[in-house]
């Protein structure tokens, strides 16, 4: 007999395409793109969106924030942009005498960092507490942020002059990097007829305590096989021995593809994951955090191409393989 | 969900190829079909005209090749041209359709006239000089009747054949039918291979009748193949792979190269089966006067000139006329039986000079003189021996004796070429006597049946001689030396070899001519039990020239030969002064170094009871294993690699059948469900599933309901859940879930069967037992 849905599945299944076609509205023929964005946000991940300009990143970011009723703050990354712009500032009151921290735009549940390649690695850094720890530590005061928490970067892929890319340690927090990419034919034609169509235009269809509830349900009601966990770490650890990647993935890649594993599984109100989710999502959550050599990179291979191959060569050596 | 990530989520799309199933490229307009298939066939008879040749060319071990070629020539290139001519294929007419046309004539006129040629060229060639050179019903007669006791002829004839026309007409017919046959089929059909069927079929013939001639069947063998091989890529109208031919006709041709050598090597073959060893031959019996009777007349006429000798080489040794082997007590005759032959003379049955040792081949052309009776003198036993066109020649393939079958006239040429054996003094000495029962008798009692008193005697006699000695050889040695030391030889002595006169010999006479000398020493040793026969022919003669030799009447000399096992016929030479009388060529004076140090050294005394050696062991090692009873090295190496491929390909074999039974029954239905998806995913590999392990059971199922299709391919995904949820949600499901997937996966075995060739699958099928080597990147399941 079939395993049947739990609530918590069932409950996250609903809200998760409830958001997907909310979002869909506005964003037209990426409903892929949607639900990996969803997914990231569920498994309480960052995600970074990288594309070229024009393909809807920021609105998809926008139209993800307008969906849910909690609070949302955009940062337009400049090169002259400081830390203290983004995560606060403390200020003398000379009325009161004391010291008051002023909170930055990342105290919010979803933070926009619109071209994030295009502030110094200063203020990048700057985020990297808030991204992993959650919290924002100012002149010795922890501040914690509220929840869920997601940043949703984008960055273009072209037109690099006076960027910095991202470092290895930053990219390693997004628990995603996908694309947008261009939208096909009906897909676009369907976006000029309806200009009107605004991000603001979205009426929330879920707030930011029920999107948290969710988010501890699928870590705790999605089950998931021992073959399974097998299988994922043996994945990861094969992207460390392809002779063109100089860097693999980390454990903490393992973690972020378990995550996300549990939450496409729970989107399609199964209790359970599959392998069809390891593979599905292999890709977005681990080829950011290889580093090629520079051979492979001069050669045109990419992350994306080393996962293809190690998922197309790592066998579901489960034990009922007869 | 699928993602629009840099990573591209496997697709599913097809990627098996098309089943080549016909003529590539577009198709073809009607005359350019019929115009292509024309050439087709035209060309075809090229491969036609060389497997008729090769399977012709079988008859080499039947007819000498310089005496078969022409008639292969006529016979395969007459029936070619007429068949091409005769089948109207150059005007063949399309049909509306396209297609190629029938051809104009019917195939019944094509037949009869065929068989027409045949007659006339037949009698106008083989049999021209019955009609003066103009087929007539007289030469058709005689070539029919050729044709009917051929067969029979070549059985009770020694291989090679002489090259008669009644004989040549053999092949000669069956090349011509065999190339017909082929002809026809190659214009009027489509197979590619089957217009090779007849020219496999002629090829029977010589394999039959040339089971005992020299040479080997293979390279005709090899050559048929070959031409097969040629004919099915003249007329296949599937375009062929080059870069796969490229790489598999040299594997192919390595793999049958191997095959022919090691083929006739195998062991727990047999002999080939010999048709003429149930065809009884017309031996005949010859009726001459022994040639030992006339040993007294040719020694009164000494200078009475015999024969000529011209031979190659070294100084010839002694000439045997004749081989007497049976002694009534009265006279010594020949048992020979005469046997037709072309000029070869087959090797002593029991004996393998090569392996008894070194063998000197010595080349001598006769002119015969002034010689009685039937035979023919040659060195030792000759191995072929050339006569004049026209020349019936019998063998006793017993002896080896030569015979015309009539008296032999003055001025007759022939040339011999013998293989002179040089003895293996060690194996000698130690050699046993042949089982040979016929050639140890002696008539112990007279017409009265009385014992015969000087039987006695002889063995009386011969017991003294040889006290002392312990082995065959010793005893024939001391025997030859006793009689040449103690007897005198007289040429004026009266001639006789009766028990009586033998009597007489030995006990007071004391003289004789080496007719007494050899037949005692017969019937001396075969009181011992030693096989033994009396030879009769010439010493080497007189030189008269370079190279030349003139032998008289003088010359004749008798002398025993005593028969070893593994050894044959060992003369010996009991008759004083043969050297002295026979100067530098006399034959005790030619005995190998080797023969002479054996002699000498049985004459010591006895030396410590040696087993007598084997002929295996005294053969040369060749392999390592020699006398150890194992095949030799160069052997078992290619055995053991054809054992361990035959395990191997009954373990292919027998792999997927216990493993497809082992995931049926299964314990519990849970194994027999994921059982029945790994069954699935195996015949999927055959399609075209890269068989990584490494695909998710969606995937696979996409993939099955892509190629496969129908009811299972749509059931496939519905089956996919089923496993994950057995294998990743720990579902239990029941016997009916894993019966219906064992229905659904035997409907996708009978679709996957039906797909993929035999050849195919037996191909995969013995990869598939191979230990399996670590993956390296494969493409995704698309």
């Amino acid at each position: 007999m079939t395993p049947p849905p739990t609530d918590g599945t069932a409950r996250l299944a609903k809200c998760f395409h409830a958001l997907a076609d909310n979002v869909e509205r506005v964003v037209k023929g990426k409903r892929d793109t949607i639900e990996l964005a969803l997914t990231c946000l569920f498994a309480e991940g960052h995600l970074l969106v990288e594309d070229v300009p024009g393909t809807g990143k920021t609105t998809l970011a926008r139209c993800l924030a307008a969906s849910i009723e909690a609070e949302f703050a955009r940062v337009q990354f400049t090169p002259d942009l400081l830390p203290s712009d983004i995560t606060g500032v403390t200020v003398y009151r000379q009325n009161t005498g004391v010291f008051e921290f002023l909170p930055g735009p990342v105290f919010a549940n979803i933070v926009l960092g619109d071209e994030i390649n295009r502030a110094s690695p200063k203020t990048q850094s700057a985020l990297l507490e808030v991204m992993e720890e959650r919290r924002v530590t100012a002149d010795g005061t922890t501040h914690p942020v509220p929840r869920p928490f997601m940043v949703l970067a984008t960055q273009n892929s072209v037109d690099m002059g006076g960027t910095y890319p991202l470092p290895e340690a930053q990219l390693d927090r997004f628990l995603m990097r996908i694309t947008v990419g261009y939208p096909d034919h009906t897909s676009e034609v369907s976006v000029l007829k309806e200009t009107g169509a605004d991000p603001e235009s979205l009426a929330p269809v879920a707030t930011a305590q029920e999107i948290a509830e969710l988010i501890a349900l699928a870590a705790a009601e999605v089950q998931v096989a021992d073959a399974l966990y097998d299988y994922i770490v043996r994945v990861v650890a094969a992207t460390r021995a392809v002779p063109d990647v100089r860097l693999g993935a980390s454990p903490r890649g393992s973690v972020a593809l378990l995550r996300a594993v549990r939450v496409r599984a729970a989107s399609q109100s199964r209790p359970y994951a599959f392998p069809e989710d390891v593979k599905a999502l292999a890709g977005p959550v681990l080829a950011h955090r290889l580093i090629l050599t520079p051979e492979a990179e001069l050669s045109g291979r990419s992350g994306a191409d080393v996962i293809e191959e190690v998922l197309a060569t790592v066998e579901l050596n489960s034990g009922a393989r007869l | 969900m699928s993602t629009t990530t840099p990573v591209a989520v496997p697709s599913l799309r097809s990627e098996v190829p098309a089943r080549t199933g016909g003529v590539a490229g577009e198709p073809k307009a009607p005359e350019e079909t019929v115009e292509t298939d024309r050439t087709r066939r035209l060309w075809s008879l090229l491969p036609v005209a060389a497997l008729s040749g090769a399977s012709g060319y079988g008859f080499a071990r039947v007819f000498p090749p310089s005496e078969l070629l022409a008639v292969l020539a006529v016979a395969v290139l007459a029936p070619i041209a007429l068949s091409a001519v005769l089948s109207g294929l150059l005007r063949r007419r399309p049909t509306r359709e396209g297609r190629a046309g029938r051809p104009t004539l019917p195939l019944w006129p094509s037949a009869l006239l065929t068989v027409v040629a045949w007659a006339v060229v037949v009698s106008a060639t083989l049999f021209h000089e019955v009609s003066d050179g103009l087929p007539g019903a007289a030469a058709l007669r005689a070539a029919w009747s050729a044709l009917l006791d051929a067969p029979h002829a070549l059985l009770t004839t020694i291989l090679p054949a002489p090259g008669e026309p009644e004989l040549l007409v053999l092949p000669h017919a069956v090349v011509w039918a065999a190339t017909a046959v082929a002809a026809e089929l190659a214009l009027r059909t489509r197979a590619p291979l089957l217009p090779a069927l007849p020219a496999v079929l002629a090829f029977g013939f010589p394999l039959v009748l040339g089971a005992d001639g020299p040479g080997s069947s293979y390279p005709a063998a090899g050559a048929l193949a070959g031409a097969a091989a040629l004919l099915v890529l003249v007329r296949s109208r599937v375009r062929l792979p080059l870069r796969a031919m490229a790489l598999r006709l040299p594997a192919a041709a390595a793999l049958g190269g191997v095959a022919t050598l090691l083929g006739p090597h195998l062991p727990g073959l047999g002999s080939p089966y010999d048709l003429r060893e149930t065809a009884t031959p017309p031996t005949e019996r010859p009726l001459s006067v022994s040639p030992l009777d006339q040993v007294a007349a040719w020694l009164r006429n000494g200078d009475e000139k015999v024969f000529t000798v011209r031979t190659s080489g070294a100084a010839p040794g002694n000439y045997r006329l004749a081989v007497l082997d049976r002694y009534d007590g009265t006279t010594w005759t020949s048992s020979a039986g005469l046997t037709p032959t072309g000029g070869r003379v087959p090797e002593e049955q029991g004996t393998d000079r090569d392996a008894a040792g070194r063998t000197k081949t010595l080349q001598q052309r006769f002119t015969v003189q002034s010689l009685p009776g039937i035979w023919l003198p040659a060195a030792d036993r000759p191995s072929s021996v050339t006569t004049p066109e026209g020349t019936a020649l019998s063998v006793d393939q017993d002896s080896g004796m030569l015979s015309t079958g009539t008296a032999v006239p003055s001025g007759f040429t022939y040339t011999a070429t013998s293989r002179l054996p040089e003895y293996d003094a060690d194996r000698l000495r130690y050699a046993a006597a042949a089982h040979d029962p016929a050639r140890v008798a002696l008539p112990a009692v007279d017409a009265a049946g009385q014992p015969i008193p000087s039987v006695r005697s002889f063995r009386t006699v011969a017991a003294r001689v040889t006290r002392g000695t312990t082995q065959p050889y010793q005893r024939a040695v001391r025997l030859a030396d006793w009689l040449r030391a103690t007897y005198r030889l007289d040429p004026g002595a009266l001639p006789g070899h009766t028990y009586r006169s033998l009597e007489f010999f030995l006990a007071d006479g004391g003289r004789g001519t080496s007719e007494q000398f050899a037949a005692s020493f017969a019937v001396l040793a075969r009181t011992l039990g030693l096989p033994t026969r009396v030879a009769v022919g010439f010493r080497p003669g007189t030189r008269t020239g370079s190279g030349t030799w003139q032998v008289r009447g003088r010359d004749v000399l008798a002398w025993p030969e005593v028969r070893f096992a593994g050894v044959g016929w060992v003369p010996f030479h009991p008759t004083p002064g043969e050297a002295a009388q026979g100067g530098p060529g006399a034959a005790s004076a030619a005995e190998p170094e080797e023969r002479q140090r054996a002699d000498r050294e049985s004459t010591k005394p006895t030396p410590p009871s040696t087993p007598p050696r084997t002929p295996a062991e005294a053969a040369p090692a060749t392999g390592g294993a020699s006398g150890t009873g194992m095949p030799p090295l160069w052997l078992t190496v290619p055995l053991a690699l054809l054992l361990l491929a035959t395990a191997y390909a009954l373990y292919a074999l027998w792999l997927p059948y216990s493993r497809r039974s082992g995931r049926r029954n299964g314990p519990d239905a849970r194994h027999r469900v994921l059982g029945a998806w790994r069954q699935i995913e195996d015949r999927l590999t055959e399609i075209g599933l890269p068989a990584t392990g490494a695909h998710t059971a969606q995937e696979i199922a996409a993939f099955g309901a892509r190629h496969v299709g129908g009811t299972v391919g749509r059931r496939l995904p519905d089956l996919a859940t089923l496993v994950n949820e057995v294998e990743y949600a720990g579902r239990r499901p029941d016997s009916a879930a894993a019966d219906a997937a064992w229905a659904d996966c035997d409907a996708l075995e009978k679709t996957v069967r039906a797909r993929v060739p035999h050849r195919t699958r037996l191909l995969r099928l013995l990869r598939s037992a191979a230990p399996r080597r670590r993956r390296g990147a494969r493409p995704p399941v698309r």
